[in-house]
């Protein structure tokens, strides 16, 4: 599948391309109070909200990358770096969220 | 005012805003004092836990003081269409945070707009102002 390899503080991850729905510089993350360990934070993206996941980055991230979803609500992730694009064989990879992978650890 | 017209006061803990219905408040005190039955509720040690709420000077007390919530700053009136407000949804809510109604972006002069959270007291209401 295409993909789009993104470097967050500590983790390596592989973005579907076509579940991608768009990658910006500097988001502006703000925290949620009582949401679970797993979220980092809140954006407001072209007037809809935005939910982070934590995958290795915080609010200070670099960039954003959301992903396209049937409901109201983008989710995504933050991350420090767009390392590159290209194809990669989807049975060396594992889903972390929809949409987005990372490398099965053996 | 119409229908679609409220009007709230935002407060500030841990970097954050609130928006509460005024009609909820009671009056703005200063936290040192408090009295013995006031719930304090402290979202600054929810979203900075081990934080404390020790450095919030404000107290916004509400429900005849029976409940007093931490603030590091009380920012003013700010009357709100609720069709500026956006829903949250899970994942962003939980079993635990249903006290969020939903969130509005503020304009601001030094951030250029922050995004606020108005809040539903009567839920914490029903866990007897417990977060």
């Amino acid at each position: 599948m295409e993909i789009i390899e993104v470097k967050t503080r500590d983790r390596v991850l592989y973005i579907e391309k076509e579940k991608t729905e768009t990658l910006f510089m500097n988001p502006k993350i703000w925290k949620i109070p009582g949401a679970a360990e797993e979220i980092l934070g809140v954006s407001v993206y072209k007037g809809r909200l935005a939910v982070y996941y934590r995958l290795g980055s915080e609010r200070d991230a670099k960039c954003g990358i959301l992903m396209k979803t049937q409901s109201d609500m983008a989710v995504g992730i933050a991350a420090e770096q767009v390392a590159g694009e290209g194809e990669i064989n989807r049975e060396e990879l594992t889903e972390v969220i929809p949409g987005i992978w990372e490398r099965k650890s053996d | 005012m119409g229908d679609q017209q409220l009007e709230y006061l935002e407060f500030q803990a841990d970097e954050v805003h609130y928006l509460i219905p005024l009609s909820w408040v009671d009056r703005i005190s200063d936290r040192t004092k408090k009295k013995g039955r006031t719930v304090l509720i402290d979202f600054g040690g929810l979203t900075s836990p081990g934080r404390g709420g020790t450095q919030q000077e404000y107290l916004i007390l509400a429900d005849e003081e029976k409940a007093g919530f931490l603030a590091d700053r009380v920012l003013g009136m700010r009357t709100l269409d609720r069709r500026a407000f956006i829903s949250l949804r899970e994942p962003a809510l939980n079993e635990t945070n249903r006290y969020l109604e939903a969130a509005v972006l503020l304009p601001e002069e030094q951030e250029g707009e922050v995004l606020a959270y108005v809040l539903k007291p009567e839920i914490l209401k029903e866990r007897q102002w417990k977060l």
